[in-house]
């Protein structure tokens, strides 16, 4: 194991973090291999080995029409986004991919400045390398917080 | 067809594409009615009156119209029900 696969895996965690607290969803799924997995799912249902997720895409096109519908049809409550990623674990890596998992915790911030604890949990992300950078392959959201106040409209 | 019900599972629940807005919608309906908190807050629309047709579902008219003629199709309308 080198500091280079952690390097890169802090790298790769704080530009997903960014792109989703800028609003830069679009840009967010060209992380994105075309076959990639995006599941969110619940701690809950991971410990009891229960399938059932939140939100579950299984190629790069069902990400972009969530981004879509995000976008142009579902209402949802307007807000800031803030991912803290924490240092990520290397759980895997070789020349062609890396393996690794990531505490991660997210607020939202509304129009009147209020903040609360939407989300708290781990990444568990299989990157591929693609012309120099990495691209997700699996993107598994494993959240603690398996009580959505409202709705989760916005990826996490 | 577990992996199909999975699959389904994208359209329901708090990020379902189909039902996501039900918790945001409920909640900005709690925000505004939550200023009596000692007493009751309603909203009705469409919740009396005549039954008629309308353009829109926007009230309750047309589900008031809906129950209306089940119950006397079943033969169990209740007491001064309103057709």
């Amino acid at each position: 194991m080198t500091p280079q696969f952690t390097w890169e895996a802090m790298s790769f965690l704080s530009q997903y973090g960014m792109l989703l607290d800028q609003d830069r969803l679009e840009d967010w799924v060209q992380l994105f291999d075309p076959q990639a997995e995006y599941k969110v799912y619940s701690r809950e249902n991971e410990e009891l080995g229960l399938p059932a997720p939140l939100i579950w895409c299984d190629n790069r096109a069902m990400l972009s029409d969530r981004v879509q519908s995000y976008r142009n049809v579902n209402e949802h409550n307007f807000h800031w986004a803030r991912h803290i990623i924490g240092m990520p674990q290397i759980l895997h890596a070789d020349p062609e991919s890396l393996h690794f998992q990531a505490g991660y915790s997210l607020f939202q911030t509304n129009f009147e400045g209020e903040t609360r604890t939407f989300s708290v949990g781990r990444y568990d992300f299989v990157c591929h390398r693609h012309e120099q950078a990495l691209r997700l392959k699996r993107a598994w959201v494993i959240a603690d917080t398996g009580l959505v106040k409202t709705l989760l409209a916005a990826p996490i | 067809m577990t992996r199909h019900r999975l699959i389904s599972a994208n359209l329901v629940g708090p990020a379902g594409l189909v039902s996501m807005e039900d918790g945001e919608a409920i909640e900005i309906v709690q925000k505004a009615t939550r200023r009596e908190t000692a007493s009751h807050s309603l909203v009705q629309m469409g919740g009396l009156g005549p039954i008629r047709d309308l353009e829109h579902r926007v009230t309750e008219t047309p589900i008031r119209g809906f129950w209306s003629y089940w119950s006397e199709l079943m033969g169990m309308e209740p007491e001064g029900g309103i057709r």
